[in-house]
């Protein structure tokens, strides 16, 4: 990958770098996962069972351990999903100027010449996610039917959809699409 | 294609436009799957080794709304468990997905693929569409294992077929 390259995708870059160093730091926390260790982590957790039992304790800090994989995937979809906005939403005001300013200078149709800038978009449009996604995705080869499963596995994380099960698309899904996104337009 | 091949695309189109079909589709393919695993692993049910219990949760996507599965457990020696749990049937690669993981340990799973979409499957890319369920191994474990795998735009391993020897060799791997 060229330097230049790498730039464009730093932000994703380092929000793909978080989740994995939280999904490490998880699995450095659970260690061996033997009932030794878990019951300590217990104690630490505050996952010890009512009952007292320690099989309940066990399986009640499993339980948590998981819970917090499942957010930690749930956050970093919508993580890597603003890194990839915030790549854009800081070139687009430059694009948009730099667009206008060729319309303003160049058309040379009578047609809708008085409201020519108006042909060039606003920053105002990219302001959701879709029409965001929408614009770019025709310079990649990234398929609608991925980009609308990301969105929506987006969408769900950050609405609350299934809070309880597993995000749809993988992390590691959602930052190559974004990624492959990136690439290809910028 | 063939006629069966296109008269059973014809049936499978309209299946995806009702939601209640493709639910029911879903749980049913579920509920025989825990049947076979269930049957694979008879001997060591049959010996005291595991112990299966299966209880409804509730999933909701935004494709189909929201509807009642089956998850599957195996209690294990030293206060192990085993889950099989369904993620959902709106999956990017397949027509559904289970995680499967030893409790406490998810992040470290591996992944059940119904009907893996043409080319999707790592490995068996050569495959133009596979149906039944599939093995997804669990990616390499550590930031850089993680990170080659994706330039490598594959899994360190290649997914399998799922068979009884694939499903014990799994279980052994997930125990460590």
């Amino acid at each position: 990958m060229t330097s230049a390259a790498a730039d464009r995708t730093a932000l994703l870059d380092d929000a793909w770098q978080r989740y994995n160093l939280l999904r490490m730091m998880l699995i450095r926390q659970r260690g061996d996962g033997t009932r030794q260790r878990l019951i300590r982590l217990a104690d630490e957790l505050g996952t010890t069972a009512a009952s007292g039992r320690r099989e309940d304790t066990l399986r009640k800090t499993r339980a948590a351990l998981d819970a917090v994989e499942l957010q930690i995937e749930r956050q970093s979809i919508i993580e890597l999903f603003a890194a990839f906005e915030a790549t854009f939403r800081s070139r687009i005001p430059t694009a948009i100027g730099e667009a206008g300013r060729v319309v303003r200078e160049h058309y040379q149709l009578p047609l809708l010449a008085v409201l020519r800038e108006s042909l060039v978009r606003t920053q105002g449009e990219f302001r959701e996610l879709k029409p965001l996604l929408d614009f770019v995705a025709p310079a990649s080869t990234v398929s609608s039917e991925t980009l609308s499963a990301i969105r929506s596995a987006r969408n769900d994380a950050a609405h609350g959809l299934s809070l309880n099960t597993a995000a749809r698309v993988r992390p590691e899904q959602v930052y190559r699409a974004l990624h492959d996104l990136i690439s290809a337009a910028l | 294609m063939g006629l069966k091949e296109k008269l059973t695309r014809l049936r499978e189109d309209a299946l995806d436009r009702n939601p209640a079909a493709r639910i029911g589709r879903w749980t049913g393919a579920v509920a025989e799957l825990y049947d076979q695993i269930e049957g694979w692993l008879s001997e060591y049910i049959r010996d005291g080794l595991m112990v299966a219990r299966r209880e409804k949760v509730a999933l909701e996507e935004s494709v189909v709304g929201g509807y009642d599965i089956e998850r599957l457990e195996f209690d294990l020696p030293a206060g192990r468990v085993l889950v099989f749990d369904p993620v959902g049937l709106d999956i990017l690669d397949a027509e559904g997905r289970l995680d499967m993981y030893v409790l406490g340990a998810r992040s470290e799973g591996a992944s059940l693929l119904l009907d893996p979409k043409p080319g999707t499957l790592a490995g068996l890319a050569g495959m133009p569409a596979a149906r039944g369920w599939f093995l997804r191994p669990p990616l390499p474990p550590g930031l850089l294992g993680r990170i080659m795998a994706l330039s490598e735009r594959r899994p360190h391993e290649p997914d399998v077929p799922l068979t009884r020897e694939n499903l014990e060799t799994m279980i052994e791997t997930l125990l460590g």
